[in-house]
Parts: structure tokens; sequence; C-alpha cells
């Protein structure tokens, strides 16, 4: 089953309490890897706008957007991370994959060196991120199927050896880039997600915290000593 | 005056690419603006217009060749000193031409203009290169009736890329076409055979005998012959053709500008119309005309882009001139003030927006007898003569002159102000600057100062901030922001020296991003566009290597400066690492993060002052600056703003401090704060990288007030502590707002009863309603705090923004300051390893002060000692040690005694004071009376340092009647200690007796001499004749007027100067003394 992007627009600061439980969203926070220039700005353009842009400009440092999508009775808020693909970026990206419930790690599959920096991000996240975090492997530019370099074998292979998720897509075309999104929302245990989300409140705020060491003690502390912690994460 | 220009139209392809195709040629039209030669008629401008024309514009002259000929009616011309001169004036300009890499394939008799006084001016010279020979667009290229016979032959355009000789076959027919009338060769029918049947070209075998019976002069006849020779190999390159005798007379050396000029003036005898140009123009004609043989091919194209870069050059051969405007300044200047539309001016010839069927290929083929099967498939080359197409639409501007009434406007903010917590009542300039840009009159008076600072740079350099801070005439932005980063106007080799070609690492990466930078632009999407991008970003990265490195963004920032500088590669390298030098303090090393978290850190801090509302609210939704404004940062907004926006904010930019960056980040946030304020964390987000349409001009104001309104010591503590939102303040900057600051004291209430800032109020949670209707009347709100670690949290600063004391009046600002160590640099072990306990001890923070509570002498005394006790008593020493040295012996040794027990007395207090305070005043007051007058000295140099920033009395007394006496009698003390500060670094800099006993005066063991002459070879003494001796008053008199006369009429002056000296003249006590 397929979950198109709802057209709710992103609720207020006072969220009315729903009655249903299944009727508030469920915060999803994503974060996109994977070398300069493979499409993952225009993987989450496609997803969250429905748009390509031929001539992106790079991403710096990294961008933030949101898209939600209806997954059975549940809706689903991605909160998505879209990062820098330069290697020297490489240092701010533990501030945006902690916490982070899910990562699309994309390569371009005219590009081989590509799919190796992939893997070296599947390799960090598993060391590093959230041990519970779900990953799919994505080979963008899929339209370009005249210059591929990288064989679908050789990435599938890769995937489950690796327990991926694995597709093959196109930011240009459109092509498979809601599957992917899907594919994570349904593999994420969403009640387990709510159940602990309303118990320690840790919001996608804690998780993007500031980079460095002790970056987040003052804001942390501050929050504690006003009572305020609650509040952090919004809409929940 | 007015001044005719042409605009020539080309079609773009309709295949996929088209917008690129347009781009390119756009782009590669620029460096045609940059030739400049007196046989060519200037390149102005290129687009593509709204209906979907490329379009180009030259200079135009009405009259052509053809026209001359018809004025003779129709025959040949037979003067041979016209002939002559127009067959130099052709070939000068197309040597010129080839010499910059342009071919023409485009000469005919009809665009070969003449001007006033009748000077040859080559057209549509551009259209076969920016086209890449009709590749990018559809354009008439190659009047069939002039195609050279190889061109004919190899039946394709395309072959033209190699036959580089084709126009000077042209050439030889033109001079035909002139000796003996355009009929001798063709007759004006569409059968081209008579001339394109290359087997027997039927005119040519003829053309000799044709050219003597004419009575052709000899050497004009073998100058066309050589022109017309059949293989292309043997056939002249017009460099060898500047070289024939029908120029230099059989001299061997090349024609110059003398043998144009004389030529030019048999012109003007002939009975032909002349108009006399004025000297100066033609002085400047020919330097250009002498140097472009000697000159560099890239100086070359500096000179002659007559934009800007030439203004350089002819400050140094010319004495003065007043700046004036090129024909291609006055066309834009009409552009901005939207006087001319390309758009209108078509529609007035008939010419729409384009109908698809006109976008197909204009060229139909014919077949010829000749040529019909060679050409069967070949569209594009031959064709009937009337498919041939080079119409040129004309139209005229009117010449605006410097001498006009100018519209004066406000001036915006400037950098020149110290800090003040004082809110300006200047307000936002009124006149919007895309206003102001739009206006060409004020345009004009803007341009020919900046040209005349631009002139005078580096030593205008002054007037050149000065006026800049008004505004940026956008026609010399790119040169105007040179100067501002101090770049050097001389010919700069640096860029040329390093090697753009050789593979580096950065090579991938750029090729990644290039094509994805600032793609909107016109010039930047193109392939010049890309290659010079290339070129520009490899040279910065191989220039900073080992410094700076490459970072995503860099590309971004480099856009703007090749977009102003298109044709000056070196300046806009120049300018791009000038940049990074001067802005980007650590954002481009190898490891950043330092440089970013400062920058971040400040962004949060001013935030929190300025607007301490948004900053609670980001705070308590977790957002840091870090998530939205690394972009921002990196790329000084070229990422999220468009360049024509961008350049406005740059404007700024290049005149403010350096890390004015984090107060336009601040301004931005703040201009939506509103919206920010109403949402989530993930609305927020969404909000900062889809930002809503910012006004430039308000974010310009709001960050230039930000930066006045708010202490330094706010967002440069160098304690700040990364994850600080409070901002902090100094603690001098904290006595200059302490009269208009209500001051909450959020330390524990028994440290509040031991000692406190007169009039602050102790944080109480019941107290919160007192100090909100309190902030009422005041500017401030500050808040003090026992340690910098516990500002971290300022909870209490939190609750009472929450509970809307910021809110009250909008012109109101709650701050928190911290007042970090004032320990002094020392190099003493003791001290060092101390003063962290001091700073955590006697750091505080303070928020909220008062007026209405006057703060008697005693008061604050008491408050500042009490709360440097702690460091006071550690830092001693030093100081104790210095002060003795001013001391007699006898006072020293008994100190010296004291001074022995005092570090464990400190340890004994430190422990005290870290349980009960008070016992601080008791144990102080019980000191020896020495010790306490000592430490009164101390606590002066310390209020010193304090006070230091404190303006002037009059100010203080003026800023409060309760405040001023003790702050004024302080002062008094201070002035006093400084001068006894100053005596003691010098008395500790002067070396020790020991040191001084080392030294002493050695000669040299082997001495040697040297001859000399003897007297009588050699008198020393002075010749009795000499002048000095008899420079009576009389002289002196005589000399001080010569050297004035010559000075009022000889000497080159500005005027302005002039005056100057003519008042100088009026007081000759100073130039008396210059003399002597
Ligand atoms: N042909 C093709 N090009 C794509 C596709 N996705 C992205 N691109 C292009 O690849 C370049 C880089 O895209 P971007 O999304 O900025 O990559 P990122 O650096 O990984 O965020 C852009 O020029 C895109 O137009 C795709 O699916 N097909
Ligand atoms: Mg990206």
């Amino acid at each position: 089953m397929s979950a198109p992007p709802t057209n709710e627009s992103a609720p207020g600061t006072a969220p009315a309490p729903a009655p249903v439980p299944s009727a508030k969203p469920v915060q999803v926070k994503l974060v996109l890897l994977g070398e300069a220039a493979v499409g993952k700005s225009s993987l989450v353009l496609r997803f969250v706008n429905n748009e390509f842009q031929e001539n992106k400009e790079p991403t710096i440092g990294a961008a933030f957007l949101t898209q939600k999508c209806r997954l059975e009775d549940k809706i689903i808020k991605f909160e998505i991370w879209d990062t820098a693909g330069q290697e020297r970026f490489a240092s701010l990206a533990p501030m945006y994959y902690r916490n982070a419930q899910a990562a699309v790690v994309a390569y371009d599959i005219t590009k081989q060196a590509s799919l190796e920096k992939a893997k070296s991000w599947v390799k960090e996240l598993q060391r590093q991120a959230n041990p519970n975090i779900i990953i799919a492997l994505v080979g963008n530019k899929l339209d370009l199927e005249a210059e591929r370099t990288v064989p679908t074998e050789e990435a599938q292979a890769y995937a489950s050896e690796q327990g991926l998720l694995f597709t093959e897509a196109s930011a240009k075309s459109g092509e498979f880039v809601m599957e992917v999104f899907t594919e994570i929302a349904k593999k994420i245990p969403l009640e387990h997600l709510l159940a602990s989300r309303s118990r320690t409140g840790a919001g996608p705020a804690t998780g993007a915290g500031a980079p460095g060491a002790g970056g987040a003690n003052g804001r942390v502390d501050l929050n504690q000593s006003s009572g305020s912690a609650a509040t952090a994460g919004g809409c929940c | 005056m007015s001044k005719v220009l042409g605009i020539q139209l080309l079609w773009p392809h309709l295949s996929e690419g088209a917008d690129r195709s347009a781009s390119n040629l756009v782009g590669r039209f620029q460096r045609m603006k940059t030739l400049n030669s007196p046989h060519l008629c200037q390149c102005i401008d290129a687009g593509t217009s709204s209906s979907g024309y490329i379009y180009t514009v030259l200079e135009h002259f009405p009259r052509t060749l053809a026209d001359l000929m018809n004025e003779n009616g129709g025959g040949g011309i037979k003067d041979p000193a016209v002939l002559r001169s127009i067959a130099l004036q052709l070939v000068s300009g197309l040597e010129y031409l080839y010499a910059n890499g342009v071919a023409h394939f485009n000469l005919s008799l009809g665009n070969v203009l003449l001007d006033a006084s009748n000077s040859v001016k080559l057209s549509n010279y551009h259209l076969y290169h920016i086209t890449k020979g009709g590749e990018l667009a559809e354009v008439s290229i190659g009047n069939p009736a002039y195609l050279a016979p190889e061109l004919i032959a190899s039946g394709s355009l395309d072959a033209m890329k190699y036959c580089h000789k084709g126009d000077v076959w042209t050439v030889g027919l033109i001079l035909v076409d002139m000796c003996l009338g355009s009929s001798y060769r063709y007759d004006g029918s569409d059968d081209l055979s008579k001339i394109l049947d290359i087997q027997t070209m039927p005119w040519l075998d003829h053309l000799h005998g044709a050219l003597v019976a004419a009575n052709i002069s000899p050497d004009l006849i073998s100058f066309i012959s050589r022109c017309l020779t059949m293989s292309v190999v043997e056939r002249p390159s017009f460099y060898q053709l500047l070289r024939h005798d029908l120029f230099t007379g059989g001299q061997k050396a090349p024609p110059r500008t003398e043998s144009l000029r004389d030529a030019q003036t048999s012109l003007d005898d002939s009975d032909l119309p002349s108009l006399q140009r004025p000297a100066i123009e033609e002085k400047s004609i020919r330097y250009r005309h002498l140097s472009r043989h000697n000159l560099h091919q890239r100086q070359q194209q500096k000179l002659e882009d007559s934009d800007q870069s030439d203004y350089f050059l002819s400050s140094k051969h010319s004495i003065y001139q007043p700046p004036q405007l090129s024909l291609t300044e006055q066309y834009h200047l009409h552009k901005l003030g939207a006087s001319i539309s390309i758009e209108q001016i078509l529609a007035k010839y008939g010419i729409g927006s384009i109908p698809s069927i006109d976008r197909l290929p204009l060229y139909v083929s014919v077949s010829t007898e000749l040529d019909k099967h060679s050409l069967a498939d070949n569209t594009r080359l031959i064709h009937h003569v009337s498919s041939y197409q080079d119409q040129v639409y004309t139209f005229t501007i009117d010449l605006i002159s410097g001498d006009i009434e100018v519209p004066v406007y406000t001036v915006g903010l400037a950098f020149t102000d110290p800090w003040t917590p004082t809110p300006s009542a200047r307000s936002k300039p009124r006149k919007p600057l895309q206003l102001k840009e739009k206006n060409a009159f004020y345009q004009v008076s803007r341009l020919l100062k900046f040209k005349q600072i631009v002139r005078e740079f580096p030593l205008s350099a002054v007037e050149l901030q000065k006026e800049a801070a008004i505004d940026i005439p956008p026609l010399l932005r790119g040169i105007v922001w040179a100067c501002l980063l101090g770049i050097s106007p001389d010919v700069n080799v640096e860029y040329d020296f390093i090697d753009k070609n050789t593979p580096t690492s950065a090579d991938r990466q750029l090729e990644l991003d290039i094509p994805r930078c600032h793609q909107y632009n016109e010039l930047l999407s193109s392939e010049e566009g890309h290659m010079k991008m290339a070129r520009i970003l490899k040279a910065w990265v191989l220039s900073e290597e080992g410094n700076l490195v490459y970072w995503q963004g860099l590309d971004s920032l480099m856009a703007p400066f090749l977009a102003l500088n298109f044709n000056d590669e070196a300046r806009a390298f120049l300018c791009l690492k000038a940049f990074i030098g001067k802005y980007f303090d650590g954002l481009f090393m190898e490891d950043n993060s330092v440089a970013l978290n400062r920058h971040i850190t400040a962004v949060k801090c001013i935030t929190s002052y300025r607007d301490p509302q948004l900053a609670s609210h980001l705070i308590e939704l977790g957002i840091t600056p870090d998530m939205f404004a690394i972009p921002w940062i990196m790329t000084m907004f070229a990422q999220i703003f468009q360049l024509d926006r961008l350049y406005h904010l740059w404007d700024t930019i290049l005149l403010g401090p350096k890390d004015f960056c984090v107060f336009l980040v601040y301004a931005i946030v703040h201009q939506i704060r509103d919206q920010l304020l109403n949402k989530d964390f993930s609305s927020c987000l969404v909000l900062f990288s889809e930002l809503p349409p910012i006004d430039i001009e308000t974010c310009i104001y709001l960050a230039v007030e930000a930066w006045r309104l708010t202490p330094p010591s706010v967002y440069s503590l160098p304690g700040l502590s990364l994850a600080s939102w409070v901002g902090q303040i100094g603690i001098q900057e904290f006595t200059e707002i302490v009269g208009r600051s209500v001051i909450v004291d959020c330390r524990s209430a028994e440290s509040f009863q031991n000692h406190h800032v007169a009039g602050s109020i102790s944080f109480q949670p019941q107290m919160l309603e007192t100090i909100r209707k309190k902030s009422h009347n005041y500017l401030y709100v500050v808040c003090i705090y026992a340690t910098p670690t516990s500002v971290r949290g300022a909870a209490e600063a939190h609750e009472l923004v929450k509970s809307g004391v910021s809110h009250v009046n909008p012109n109101m600002s709650s701050q928190s300051i911290t007042q970090t160590s004032q320990s002094k640099d020392s190099s003493n072990e003791s001290i060092s390893s101390t003063s962290s306990t001091g700073s955590s001890k006697g750091g505080f923070t303070r928020m909220v002060s008062d007026l209405g509570k006057k703060l008697s002498r005693r008061q604050e005394k008491d408050v500042l000692v009490g709360k440097n006790i702690l460091k006071e008593d550690v830092v001693s020493p030093t100081l104790v040690q210095s002060k003795l040295a001013l001391e007699k012996e006898k006072q020293q040794d008994a100190l010296n005694r004291k001074l022995g027990l005092r570090p464990s007395k400190g340890d004994l207090k430190l422990r005290n004071i870290l349980k009960v305070s008070d016992s601080n005043d008791s144990l102080f007051q019980s000191n020896e009376s020495l010790e306490k007058s000592l430490n009164f000295e101390q606590k002066q140099t310390k209020l010193k340092s304090i006070l230091k920033r404190r303006a002037t009395r009059a100010e203080l007394e003026s800023a409060g009647s309760g405040v001023a006496p003790s702050i004024v009698e302080t002062q008094r003390r201070l002035s006093r200690s400084i001068i006894e500060d100053s005596l003691e670094n010098k008395l500790r800099n002067r070396p020790d007796v020991m040191e001084l006993e080392e030294k002493g005066i050695y000669f040299c063991e082997t001495v040697e001499v040297h001859t000399t002459f003897r007297k009588s070879e050699y008198n020393r003494k002075p010749d009795g004749d000499v002048t000095f001796k008899h420079l009576t008053p009389q002289l002196k008199v005589q000399i001080r007027n010569e050297l004035n006369t010559y000075k009022k009429n000889e000497m080159d002056v500005h005027v302005d100067v002039l005056d100057f000296l003519l008042q100088r003249r009026e007081t000759p006590a100073t130039i008396i003394d210059m003399i002597c």
C-alpha cells in the first residue's frame, strides 16, 4: 500500500488533545546521507513538494523539511534532515543522525564511488546512531539507466547482507521515490514510538543538539530549571 | 546630444537546451564588450528579450560604405587617398579583431559604417563569434556576395572554423567594389552564379585590366591582388597586410597612427562632409591604438574594458580630466531608468513576440546550377541574397551630461559610531535603494563621483568609505567593491601565475558544484561562466593551499564577484580572496568548528540580548542557530538571496566590521519573529529553510541598529560558553547602562544581603510583577548571577521574559550580563593558578538596574569591592610587587615580609569565602592600614579597567544627577592611578641593574684605514657663496612667492586643491616652514 502525502497543514502550537490516539501524527526523524550531488536534496524535494529542479544548489550544513504521510490508520510526520554531501561537513552529521529513527543513504547509480561512500555512511550509522535505526539504501538517478555503472545486484546484495531496505529511484522522474518513504514508514515500530515519546518527551529538539561536546548543556539546564522540558518536541 | 544604437536579433534554436544556448551566447558576448578599437562599433549589451529574441546592442552609424559609393553616383571612388585610408582602417580594425581571436565573416559594403568624420566603423563583427558560427542561434552569417572561394567550395559554414583568412578575401572584394562600383562583380540579381562560380569567376580574369583602366594606383592594385589570392596558404594575414607597401610606402615599419591620420585628413580634404573630433577623444584613441601593439594580451583586455578598468590606466597617462561617461554607461543608465525597452523598440519595427513559424531556420536552400548536388542537403550556406538578412534596428538615446540637478537622498546608517546604549533617532532611509538605482540623473552624479574616487584610489580611500555608505552605483559596483576590499588597481599578476590547469583534489567537488551555482543568472549559467568559475575557484584553492580549503558554499560566495567582473577574472579572484580573508575568520579552515561555533554563539547572544522573548521561545523549542544559519553564514547569505538583492546586502557588509554577519542573521530572524513565535519546532525550522520574502533594506537597518546597540562584550567575551543562549555583558558596558536598567540580583538571598548593587532587586518569584512594572520605565533589565556557570541556566531571566518583561515596551530589552574575571595578565605562576578560582568566584551576572535609587559613593565602592575582593586578594601579589618598586627600600622590606604571609592568608580567606561571604569584609577590614591603602590602590586599578570605556565627565553628569558624583569622583581617582600605572609599567620594563652591567661598548680589534682625499684635493669647507648663507628675509619672500605662483598657475592640481592652495597663500608662515 502506498502512503500519499496528505495536504494537512502543520498543527499549531497548541494542538487540541486528540481523542483517538491514532489521529496524532507520529513524528519520525529521518536523516539523508550520501555523497555530494547524488541527489539527496532532489529526493526530498520530490517527496515533499513533488518537484524537481535541474540545477539544485548544493546543500550547506543541512536543510530541514517535513512531510506527512498516512499509513493505514496512522499519520506519520517525517521530519527530514537533508545533509550536505561534501566530506568536510561530515563532522556535523552526528548532530543530525543522533536520535533519528530512520536514515536514507543515497548513492548515484552512475557513480561507483558514491556507493562506496554510501557504505561508509551505513557503517557509521550502525556504529554511532540509534541502534534501532532503520536504514534505506537508495540508488538514485534511475532515469540515467544508460549511464549506469553500479549494477543493481551489487547494491542489492550489500543491502540484504547488512539488513537494509533497498530500492533504486529517480528524483527526476519521480519513480519509486514515494516507495522509499512508505517502506520506511511501514518498518518503523510506530506504537513503540508513540509510547516512548510521551514518556520521555524526547522530540527532535533534543536529538538535534548543538555540535560539539557539551553542546546541549545550556538548554538542558535551562529546561530543567524552568520546568519547561515537556514542551520540547512541539505538537506531540 | 544623442547617439544612435543598433539592435541585432538572433533567433534561438528550437532544440532542447535553448535557454542554455541563449545564456551561452550572452556569456560569449561579454568579452566583445571589452573590444575597443577606433574602427569597431562598440558592443554594448546582449540579452534575451521577454518576447523570446536574443538581441545584441551595438553602437551604430547610419552611413555605410555603400552609401558613400551611392553619393559618388554608384561608380567607383577615384580618390586614391580615400581608398587607401579606407583600406587601412578596414585592415586595422580586422587585425585588431583577429589579434583578439575574433573572426568577422560577415563583412560587406553594407555593414562597414562611417562615422561623422568618415572613420570606418565595423559592425556585426560579433555575430559569428558569439553564436559559435551559428551553433547557438539562427543568424545570418556570411553574406554570399562576399564569401571566399574556399568557403563556397567546402559548401558549409562550418568550414569557416578552419579558414581564418576568409575575411582577407572579403576585404579584397570590398576594395574591388569601391574601385569599380559594385555592379562590376555582381548586378544585384538573385542569380549568384556570377560570383559563386569559383571555377571561372568571370570577373576575376579581367580584374587587373579593369583596375588599371580605372587609374587605380599600382600599390592598391597589388594590395587587392594580394587579398584575392586563391590559395589560403599564400594569402596574407591582416597582420602582414598592415605592412603592405600601400601603407608603408615601401618602408618596412608598420603604419602608425600618423599615417592613418594623414590619410584621414586627406579624406577630409576631399569634398566629403567632415566633423572635427574633440582633441581629447582623439588623444585617447591614439593612445589606445598605439598601445595595442605593445601590450600583452590580457593587459590589453583590462585596458579596453571601457566600463571600468581603463580609468586606472588613463589616470596614469593623462594629467587631469574630469571623468566622463562612456557610451556603454549611458546606455545602462537609460536601461536602469527603464527609458529603454528593447521590446518597445522592436515593436515599433513591427516585431512582436516570435511566432513559432518564424522560429524555423532562417535560411532556405537555393540550388544554383553549379552547386546542386554538393549543397543539396545543406540548408545553411548558399541562399538567396534576399534571405541573407543583417538588418539592424536602430534607436537613439539622449546623452546625459554630468552637470544636472541631482536629487538628494537621506543617508543611511553608518558604521562610524561606537556602540551606544541609546536607540538611534535615525529611521530607516525613506527612499528605497531601488528607486535611487532607477533614477538616471542621480546615478549620473554617483557614477561621475565614483569614477573620480576610483581613479584616485587608494588616496581617496576615506572618501570612498564615506560615499559607499550612501550607496554604490550599480554600474561601478565591481570596481568599487574591489577598492573597498583594498585591492590595488595596478595590474596584478598573481592570478596569471597560478596554474589553473593541473588537476587538484578539489576538482571533483568543483565539477559537482559549479553547474549548480546561481544558475538563474544568465552569465553564470553560460559555458564561459562555468569555465571562469572553475578557474577562479581553482586558483583560490591553490593560492590558499595549506591555509584554507574549499568548502561547499565557496562557489556561491564567488558568484557575485564573477558576475560583477565577468571580463576580469583576476579581479574577481582577488576580491574573493580578500573577502574571505577579511570576513570569514576561520570558516574556511580545514577544521572550522571553532569559528563556526563562535558565530553561532554570537547569534544566540545577540538574539537574546536584543529580542529575549524570541530567544526564550527558541530555547524552549530546542532550536539553535546551527540548525538554520550555517548556510547563511558560510555563504554570507549568497545562498538565500538572489544576486540583485545580495548586492545591496554586501554593499553594507563590505563597509562593516568583520563580525557584522551575525547581526544580519539576527536581523533576518527578527523579521520573521512573529511567525516564529506561533510555531512549533518543525514548523519553525521549515520556515527557516523556506524564508518568506525578506526586505533587504529593513534587514540592513535592523542589523546596523543592533550592532550599534549591542555592547561588544555581549558577543565577544572570551569566556562565552558555547551552550549559552544568554547574552552576557562585560563590566565596562554595564557601567554605561546601569543608570537605565532595572537590576535583578539572582544570587542567593544571603549574598544579596552581604553586598549588592544599590537599587537592585533580589529575585523572588513574588517579585515578578514588581519587576515587570518597574521595567516600564527603564531601557534595560539586567540580571546578576554569582558565577558564569549559573548564568547558563539563567532560569530567572527566562522567567522574567516569560512573564512579559520584555514585552511591555517594544523599545525595552532585557539582557543578562556576566562580568567575567578581570584578572590581569601575568606571568606570575601563583596567580595564573589561582585566577581560575578568581574568575568563577568573582564572575557574576547582573540583570536590571535602577535609576531611582542613587548609588552613593560608598555604596558603589562597596559593591565593587565586595565583588572583587576575592579576586583581588589572589591577584594582588603582582600588583603589590610592582607597587613596591615605587616605595622606599625600608618600606619595601616591611612589605615583603607581610607579603610572605599573604598567600596562606589568601587561602584561608578562600575557604571562608566559599562558605560565608561576609566574613570577607570583616577579614578585609581587619587588615593592617598599610595593606588597606595598598588594596585601595588595587581597587583603583581595578576600577580603572572597569570604567575605562566611560566617555566623558560631561556625559556622565548629564546621565543622572544621582549617579554622577560618585562616578566622577572615581574617575578622578582613576586618572591618577592610570598615571601611576604607566609609571609602574615603565619601571617594570626598565632593565635590571645586573643586566645593565653586562652591556658595554666594544671596538673592533682590527681597524681598517681607508685612503682619503688630501686637503688640496678636496676642501671640506663650504663654498663661501652657498645660498643658505645669503637667505635674507627678502629672498625668503621671493622664493615663497615664486613657489606659490608656480603652485597657483603651473603645477597640475585638482581644482579643489587649488582653492586650498590659494587659502594657504594667505598664511605664509606654513609655506615658509615648508621651505626652510
Ligand atoms: N538525471 C537525474 N539527475 C538528478 C536526479 N536527482 C538529482 N539529480 C541532479 O543531480 C544534481 C545534484 O542533486 P542534489 O539533489 O543537489 O544532490 P545532493 O547534493 O545529494 O543533495 C542536481 O543537478 C540534480 O538536478 C535524478 O534522479 N536524475
Ligand atoms: Mg543537497
